[in-house]
């Protein structure tokens, strides 16, 4: 059923984008060097290199653009605010200086964002989409802004920046030292979150990770297009693509340096397991340890195979970040009830 | 399911609530006269608002799970995260209870105010239904108890020796008209808590985790749980009140709360196959039960 929304909702739906798009959270991550970018008056070649230092601020930037300027042109809004001259000079710059960074569908985005014309990245299915359509965009927005919490966040960058403490393996963390990353990390500014890369607090943000990535498999259900049989295209397939592309800044598992990183710090996190497990032997049940591995496993490869790639790119192996080697069918999820007498059972 | 208008469907809009940090709420698109009702979702021991829920998120839209009474009710995610595992649940049920007073029956005049346009104005609701996973059932509970407490005439009236009772009830307002909907509350309290509770609550161990021989439960009878559950009994059994008889479904397999109901709740006799602590309250198309839970809650001991 198509979607009839009113001018007056229209406006009022961007600017509430808008507003949570540069909440305290937004600001935190990304709005104080963009600050900076924007005022800074250099050449353009000292430009494009201290852009370059902060492509992650330039790619939050983007990612700001792309819901924006996809929102506009499904129908969610009637249109995305203009692109001024120094967001679109910060744009210009980043898709000119991330190559082999960022992933390339992202990089093109950016090109075709600071150029104003993103028509091509919006499939014609989606054009005045229907009501359940800007519901599922707007679910993945509002998902999508789980990737700003610090603690997130601190892992986000500990997996792209340039060197990072998870280059080499990091020593097993205490659960008491990941309670108390977590308990702290609503008192420290972003900037220390950032700035002090501690194992513990990468395992809290890889805790946040891993109940973000199961949050977007239930919005985009993977198991149907990881199987042989094709089927049609429909809006929600269409939006999990173009969502998956825009975020694949965030956590690119076509990056091999990536994929290592994240083999480091889910090792810590599958020991931590292992290990409150084991101090609880009393408990009335048990952890099946590569039955969650499969679970990560397959959410991983969810996660990376609903974006784009370009032909030939290398598609590093993901398995070693669930500890495991083989993947494994997903579970069938048609719907019934327990029988009476199993239910009792459990 | 399709009972929607026959005209396009409305959907919800998005808007942050004003001055609650990361709760959201999905605005009915629907004509102002039309939205009666507001669902105010809670979510339980180191969850999200926003991941808890999903894919409510969408569902709520579309036309094959979600009927008129979805299309005209506006629906509030509340967001506690952090307090959930550093305060105790009596802080957080009084946060609980300050947030669902500032949006109901009156929510803030800003949620409404956006882009130069007021798409309500002077707005208030009828009717309320409050949905809670896990812990969030709990604060549920415990802000029910709350707003009795604080309603003078209904204590009035309880205290009225029973002969000399009025005949009529009250009229309930505020949280007290309230419908309740749990997934796997922690009535009975939580197994765990600490680290292991947040590593259990994840969806990817939630969905592996099996019973062992072993039968002794780390399960606390805190404070906050045995009271809630008498305070509750004693107003159920003094008044008959949509708001005191929760109406509770379990998932199929679940080691981190015990399936306890209280007195007078209504639960449904079967658990949907497959499920979990985590799974059992996040709808997919393929598993759209918990949309038709929180509209129908249990009839005749049926989901």
């Amino acid at each position: 059923m198509t979607s009839v929304r009113q001018p007056e909702w229209q406006r009022f739906a961007r600017a509430k984008f808008i507003e949570e798009m540069s909440n305290e959270d937004a600001y935190r991550e990304s709005g104080r060097s963009l600050d900076v970018l924007r005022k800074v008056e250099l050449d353009s070649e000292s430009f494009l290199r201290l852009v370059q230092s902060l492509l992650p601020t330039a790619a939050a930037l983007v990612e700001q653009r792309g819901w924006l300027e996809i929102g506009a042109s499904i129908g969610y809004f009637h249109t995305a605010p203009p692109l001024d001259e120094a967001d679109r000079r910060i744009i210009f710059a980043a898709s000119e200086s991330s190559e082999g960074l960022w992933h390339p569908w992202f990089r093109r985005f950016a090109r075709s964002a600071a150029g104003g014309d993103i028509s091509a990245y919006v499939p014609e299915t989606l054009r005045s989409a229907s009501t359940a359509a800007l519901g599922i965009f707007q679910a993945a927005f509002i998902l999508a802004a789980e990737f700003r919490d610090p603690l997130l966040v601190a892992l986000q960058r500990a997996l792209h920046d340039g060197t990072s403490v998870l280059d080499k393996p990091v020593e097993p963390v205490s659960a008491a030292a990941v309670f108390e990353a977590m308990e702290t990390s609503v008192d420290m500014s972003w900037q220390e979150l950032r700035s002090q890369q501690k194992s513990p607090r990468l395992v809290a943000g890889f805790l946040q990770l891993a109940g973000l990535l199961a949050a977007f498999d239930a919005l985009f259900p993977f198991d149907n297009i990881i199987s042989d049989s094709p089927r049609p295209a429909t809006a929600r397939d269409a939006i999990s693509k173009m969502m998956a592309n825009l975020l694949m800044w965030r956590l690119n598992l076509w990056s091999e340096v990536v994929v290592r990183r994240l083999e480091v710090i889910s090792a810590a996190f599958w020991e931590l397991c292992g290990r409150e497990f084991a101090r609880y032997p009393e408990l009335s049940f048990r952890w099946a340890p590569q039955e969650a591995r499969a679970e990560l496993d397959r959410l991983l490869h969810a996660w990376r195979e609903r974006s784009d790639v370009d032909p030939g790119s290398p598609r590093p192996d993901l398995s070693g970040i669930a500890g495991r080697k083989r993947r494994t069918p997903a579970p069938n999820r048609e719907f019934s009830f327990e029988d009476e007498d199993a239910n009792a059972e459990s | 399911m399709s009972t929607g208008s026959p005209t396009a469907r409305r959907g919800h809009v998005f808007a942050s609530v004003p001055g609650w940090k990361r709760s959201f709420a999905l605005l009915s698109e629907a004509a102002a006269d039309e939205v009666t009702r507001a669902v105010v979702f809670v979510h339980g021991y180191s969850g999200k608002a926003r991941s808890t829920w999903t894919d409510f998120l969408s569902l709520v839209d579309d036309d094959r799970i979600a009927g008129l009474w979805w299309e005209t009710s506006d629906l509030f995610f509340y967001d506690y995260f952090w307090r959930s595992m550093f305060r105790r649940v009596g802080e957080n049920a009084l946060d609980l209870f300050h947030f669902v007073h500032d949006v109901f029956p009156k929510p803030p005049q800003a949620l409404f105010d956006g882009g130069g346009t007021s798409i309500r104005r002077d707005f208030s609701y009828r009717e309320l239904t409050l949905v809670g996973h896990s812990e969030g059932g709990v604060l549920i509970r415990k802000i029910i108890l709350h707003a009795a407490d604080r309603n003078a005439p209904l204590v009035a009236w309880r205290r009225t020796p029973e002969a000399s009772r009025p005949a009529v009830l009250p009229k309930p307002d505020g949280i007290l008209v309230a419908n309740v909907r749990l997934f796997a509350p922690a009535l009975g309290g939580e197994a765990l808590a600490g680290m292991m509770g947040v590593i259990a609550s994840l969806p990817i161990i939630s969905s592996a985790l099996h019973a062992s021989a072993a039968k002794l439960d780390l399960a606390p009878g805190a404070t906050a749980i045995t009271s809630a559950r008498r305070y509750t009994d004693e107003w159920s059994k003094a008044v008959d009140l949509e708001c005191f008889k929760a109406h509770i479904v379990w998932a199929a397999h679940d080691f981190v709360v015990d399936p306890e109901k209280y007195l007078d709740d209504l639960q449904c006799t079967r658990s949907p196959k497959g499920t979990d602590h985590a799974s059992v309250c996040k709808p997919t198309r393929q598993y759209p039960f918990p949309v038709t839970f929180v509209e129908r809650g249990v009839e005749y001991d049926k989901c």
